[in-house]
């Protein structure tokens, strides 16, 4: 059951963020044109052609909401890939290798896994304070964005690492890992073709929970106006700006304020259904 | 504790009635008319958001202080709060000689201290003496330092202030180094009160508690983080205020002040919800402020530095009218240059940078960036707020129409203050900024030569290190001339030069107040010089008494 509505979630979110520019220009909007009347004091409410309304800069709401699905979704996913890619790789290391290697790196992923990572995220990213003219950064097309990015995948590696480290160790005593390191193969032949398709189940659990910790820590950091730059329209920007008109206008920060709960419980539903899936004694148990 | 809960109200009206109603039997003889009621307590109470910084009158600078100093102490003279001239306080007249270096100022006979004692010329001397001295470490010192020796008394140089004489009981005299035209709007300001001697000199200073001045209130408690009291003073020489008593409730969080003064618990409020809604739209008083708001250029950073025709462009960009009519309505008149409407010089005629893309496009191929291209990285730096916010993607998105992109940079107050100001040698790091100014003396002078004359650039004021040698002399030239009209005149021309010849700034605003104050509150003065110096004694109250209605 939480695996069927958290697959819907994520879908409907998915399919938002895959076709935000064309159902955009199917509905005739565009994010970023000021188009509530130029009498009318923004944020306007729903009506025929904007139907969530338009936002405190009178910009369409709809739009900027499926666009921003798209910006969230993107940065959230590239964000696990790298903390993916680099949790696999310490991981790996540290659990074949066993020793000194282990002990060093898992040091280093205690030390990560010790800093409270939203602090963490918040003072990386406020020290880069203008990411558009940053080095590196301004070689991405959204400069704001990719510092969310690197900053979210640089925190989240230290769980995965951990995990697949503990995946390795209990799996390179099975009988088919001595069996092909004994006919000669290389460990690292062993660990990627052998370990680490036996290890999918947990660590994909843990990174689509990981993924729904992505979305909610953009949109903090958003929110707080160190992630996305205006005029993007992150869901925590978006929240942000919809705060002075809570009491007056409330749909104007309860559309991104329920995307991003959607977005979340998404994920973490679809993370916990595969976890049920694979784990056969959390499912006798339910049973 | 300000506001008493309705039923003790009642029930101590209701145990007063049959006393007064006996009284007045007793006194009308019988004669059957009713005697009204004693007039009712007027009580106004306001908010402040925080406790002032201080109630000595030497070393206020900010609004919060000058809230209560304000009701407290007078000076020589005054400034009317509508029409911003000068006019008698203490001093009932006073004369200029014609040089402009010599001012006599007549003591009222009736002026008294609120501890009783009358004000003589002898107390005037004193405060002078006592804002100038290195020992009240005055930030305000500079008021009087055009009086000759004054900077010699300061450096602790002279025993006396030549300049200062005592010519009689009742008159005082001040002397000039050289003629100084704000002079008089000066001695306006709360670092030029008169204080009496005998509390100002007490070492224990009683006076940072309690202070005394010769204003129409005293202040009789000064509860920390809760609550100012003043009463009104029954020996104001202008005549005892109509107000009985003043509470200043100290509340700082903004939305606890609002439901405070939904809840009846506050007379008025300073700051106005950005989406006020029906209840209390009809409570909300809006007036102009004397301050300007604008984008400042760094004149000494690329792409600005010596391109006119780009800031000009910028200037035809932006839609002033949609953002401070529309997009944010309420505090803000569109802005068309420096001087403030109220101040004199101020220039209605003053074409300004009304939008128009056209010109934008054809200014920026003139500039050497045809459609935008060919800009350098362009970064709008604010310091964070969500107004600020706003106001810099209006701009952002105006700019894109003609096809500048800019990016927008929010960072903390003194982060953005240190970007912002550079040194006297080296310009800041923001290449443009908003920034608002507000006159500290209603006088053009404390905005033209204090933001704009070359010899302020950096950390004094200029920014944007702007140096014209022609607005340079007309802003000196006027400091020294006696005849309004003609420095009125000055500031015009100065203004001209800088707006529509050089276009230093992208003009945006100019400043207004915006109050909530209940029905019941009547007497109000829409001063230019903000919400905390709307003038108390001239208030009333005419709130509906609980308990007096079923009197019938």
């Amino acid at each position: 059951m939480p695996l069927l509505l958290g697959a819907v979630l994520v879908v409907i979110v998915g399919l938002a963020a895959a076709l935000a520019p064309a159902l955009s220009g199917l509905l005739g909007l565009d994010p970023y044109d000021q188009v509530a009347p130029r009498h009318l004091t923004p944020p306007t409410p729903p009506d025929r052609d904007h139907p969530l309304g338009t936002d405190g800069m009178g910009r369409d709401q709809m739009s900027r909401l499926l666009l921003g699905a798209r910006l969230s979704l993107t940065t959230a996913l590239l964000a696990q890939a790298l903390a993916l890619v680099a949790g696999l790789l310490v991981g790996a290391v540290a659990g074949w290798n066993g020793g000194y290697t282990d002990a060093v790196l898992m040091r280093a992923t205690d030390l990560m896994l010790a800093l409270p990572a939203p602090l963490l995220a918040l003072a990386v990213a406020a020290a880069v304070p203008e990411p558009e003219n940053a080095p590196l950064l301004r070689l991405f097309p959204e400069p704001s964005l990719a510092l969310v990015l690197l900053v979210l995948g640089g925190l989240g590696w230290a769980a995965i690492a951990r995990l697949v480290r503990a995946e390795i160790m209990r799996l390179r005593t099975e009988e088919y890992a001595r069996a092909a390191t004994a006919s000669g193969a290389s460990g690292a032949r062993v660990v990627l073709r052998h370990l680490l398709p036996n290890a999918a189940g947990p660590i994909l659990v843990a990174a689509s929970l990981g993924l729904g910790g992505n979305i909610l820590m953009e949109a903090w950091l958003s929110f707080l106006g160190v992630g996305a730059r205006p005029p993007l329209p992150s869901w925590g920007t978006m929240v942000a700006e919809g705060q002075v008109h809570v009491v007056t206008r409330p749909w104007v920060c309860l559309a991104p304020g329920l995307a991003i709960l959607v977005a979340v419980l998404g994920f973490n539903l679809l993370g916990d259904g595969i976890r049920d899936r694979l784990d056969p004694s959390l499912r006798s148990a339910a049973a | 504790m300000s506001r008493l809960p309705p039923r003790a109200a009642r029930a101590g009206f209701a145990v007063a009635l049959p006393a007064a109603a006996l009284l007045a039997a007793i006194g009308a003889g019988g004669c059957g008319r009713p005697a009204a009621p004693p007039a009712p307590e007027q009580v106004y109470r306001f908010r402040l958001r925080e406790d002032p910084p201080t109630l000595d009158p030497a070393l206020v600078t900010d609004n919060l202080s000058e809230a209560i100093t304000a009701g407290v102490f007078r000076g020589l003279v005054a400034m009317d709060p509508e029409s911003l001239e000068v006019v008698p306080a203490v001093a009932s007249s006073w004369t200029v000689s014609p040089d402009g270096l010599l001012y006599t100022f007549r003591l009222r006979p009736v002026a008294r201290f609120q501890n009783g004692r009358p004000v003589t010329a002898d107390d005037v001397a004193w405060s002078f003496r006592r804002l100038l001295r290195k020992d009240t470490r005055s930030p305000r010192r500079w008021l009087l330092e055009p009086v000759a020796g004054a900077i010699d008394f300061a450096e602790g140089r002279a025993a006396d202030v030549t300049g200062i004489a005592v010519t009689a009981p009742d008159t005082v005299t001040l002397r000039l180094e050289r003629p100084f035209a704000p002079f008089l709007g000066m001695l306006t300001m709360s670092g030029a009160s008169i204080v009496p001697r005998e509390v100002y000199d007490d070492p224990a200073k009683p006076y940072l508690r309690a202070p005394v001045g010769c204003g129409p209130f005293a202040v009789v408690r000064w509860e920390q983080a809760n609550v100012i009291e003043m009463k009104a003073f029954d020996g104001y020489w202008g005549g005892r205020p109509a107000v009985d008593r003043i509470l200043v409730r100290i509340i700082e969080n903004r939305t606890t002040a609002l439901e405070e003064y939904r809840a009846g618990g506050l007379d008025s409020l300073d700051e106005v919800p950005a989406d006020p809604g029906p209840d209390l739209a009809a409570d909300v008083h809006r007036y102009p402020f004397i301050g300007v708001g604008y984008i400042g250029f760094n004149l000494g950073l690329a792409p600005f530095k010596g391109n006119a025709a780009l800031r000009k462009a910028f200037n035809y960009a932006v839609d002033k009218e949609y953002l401070w009519n529309v997009l944010m309505p309420g505090g803000n008149i569109p802005g068309r240059g420096i001087i403030p409407p109220g101040i004199p010089g101020y220039d209605p005629d003053l074409p300004g940078y009304p939008r128009d893309p056209a010109k934008a496009l054809s200014l920026l191929a003139e500039a050497g960036y045809p459609g935008g291209r060919g800009l350098p990285p362009i970064t709008l730096w604010v310091n964070t707020s969500e107004d600020n916010r706003r106001i810099a993607q209006q701009i952002q998105a105006d700019l894109k129409k003609v096809g500048v992109s800019i990016a927008i940079k929010e960072v903390d107050w003194a982060a953005y203050l240190q970007a912002v100001e550079g040194t006297a040698a080296v310009p800041g790091q923001a290449q443009m900024f908003r920034f608002g100014w507000y006159l500290d003396y209603p006088d053009a002078d404390a905005v033209l030569r204090l933001q704009l004359h070359s010899r302020n650039i950096g950390p004094p004021g200029n920014y944007f290190r702007y140096a014209s040698p022609e607005f340079d002399r007309l802003v000196d030239e006027a400091l020294a001339m006696t005849d309004p009209q003609a420095r009125a005149g000055n500031y015009r021309r100065a203004e001209r030069i800088a707006v529509m010849d050089d276009a230093v700034w992208l003009f945006l605003n100019y400043f207004e107040s915006a109050t909530l104050f209940k029905p019941y509150v009547k007497g109000i003065v829409h001063t230019p010089l903000g919400e905390f110096r709307i003038p108390l004694e001239r208030l009333v109250i005419e709130r509906p008494v609980a308990g007096a209605k079923p009197a019938a």
